[in-house]
């Protein structure tokens, strides 16, 4: 299932799982955000987070995505990998 | 007055916040347990006291024995020493083993308990569609995790050094049910749903045969979730704490709840 998500697309499904993995303090989230800092994750919401993404991509791309996790800071970042494993697939 | 349903989580929290936070994992498992109920137990009384109308309590694992005493079954003191005995009995009366317990994503139940037939290994908590949690040997959880090919990001090992909820606890079972029999137990006035079963303690006797059950039987958490769902759709549910780490079983479990922390 590869896809050729532009980073708006991309950011549009990061809200979506941020929205449900903290529906109780909602708010905007934009590249620049922290994962941890600022969003206040946890590394199990990072990976509820990106699972919202198996709607859209294969589970080889979500799986390379949750590989790099440990290495992304920001939600800039979380895309940038997206779109870097969907390539790379 | 909002009616309000009260949830408890298990003992899978590493620390109490506050100003500096409690970190629970430099306590006794003992201390650690005693220390999640009483907070899960201040959390709730500052609800009640602010206005909560509560119709309903549901815990989860440990939890369960915070909800009892919310729900009016047990009273405190009592409910701090089963916590008490439920945390120290394993290691008195259990052979020494390295257990381990750890909550998995990305991962179904019934994926876990085939890859865990033959290890000594269990599935012990059913969360949601592929969130679950096992409890075994520590070389068991291994194999079955490369077994499995798991990433290690998809899951989490929590602060739980002893086989709760598998056959491995009738030693346990047995001693705390000896202990319980000393307990003043009462009807609930709050109705309270179990994962143990799923079901609902309804009487004294449930409740204390649930709290012993519980050591032995696994938590069956997205069907008591799913069963509370149905009979408080309408409800506030507020959370006690203190990681509030259950409010992902929500959305996962495919339920639309007014659900923040308490």
């Amino acid at each position: 299932m590869t896809t050729t998500a532009t980073a708006d697309d991309l950011l549009a499904t990061l809200q979506e799982g941020y929205d449900l993995v903290r529906s109780s303090s909602p708010r905007r989230i934009a590249p620049g955000d922290e994962l941890v800092e600022d969003l206040g994750l946890d590394s199990l919401d990072f990976i509820d987070i990106v699972s919202v993404f198996e709607s859209r991509f294969s589970t080889e791309v979500v799986d390379r995505v949750i590989d790099r996790l440990p290495e992304l800071t920001t939600v800039g970042d979380l895309v940038a990998a997206f779109q870097a494993a969907d390539a790379a697939t | 007055m909002t009616d309000t349903v009260l949830v408890f989580e298990g003992q899978g929290a590493t620390t109490i916040p506050g100003r500096p936070p409690l970190d629970l994992t430099a306590l006794a498992p003992a201390e650690a347990q005693r220390a999640i109920v009483a907070h899960q137990l201040g959390r709730a009384r500052a609800r009640v006291a602010a206005g909560a109308e509560v119709v309903g309590v549901v815990g989860q694992s440990l939890g369960e024995v915070t909800a009892l005493v919310v729900a009016g079954v047990l009273d405190e003191d009592d409910a701090l020493e089963l916590v008490r005995l439920r945390a120290e009995l394993p290691a008195k009366l259990l052979p020494p083993a390295d257990w381990t317990m750890a909550s998995m994503t990305r991962l179904p139940s019934e994926r876990a308990e085939a890859a865990a037939a033959g290890h000594e290994l269990w599935v012990v908590g059913r969360n949601g569609p592929a969130d679950c949690i096992v409890v075994g040997h520590r070389a068991a959880f291994a194999a079955v995790v490369a077994q499995l090919g798991l990433s290690p990001h998809t899951w989490r090992e929590l602060p739980v050094g002893a086989p709760y909820h598998t056959p491995a606890m009738a030693p346990v079972a047995e001693a705390l049910a000896e202990a319980a029999a000393g307990c003043a137990w009462r009807d609930p006035v709050i109705p309270v749903v179990t994962p143990t079963g799923p079901g609902e303690v309804r009487t004294a006797a449930d409740a204390r045969r649930t709290v012993v059950t519980a050591l032995t039987s696994p938590v069956a958490w997205r069907e008591a979730l799913v069963t509370a769902a149905r009979r408080w759709p309408g409800a506030a549910w507020r959370e006690c704490g203190p990681s509030v780490s259950l409010h992902r079983f929500v959305w996962k479990n495919g339920l639309t709840l007014d659900w923040d922390e308490a």
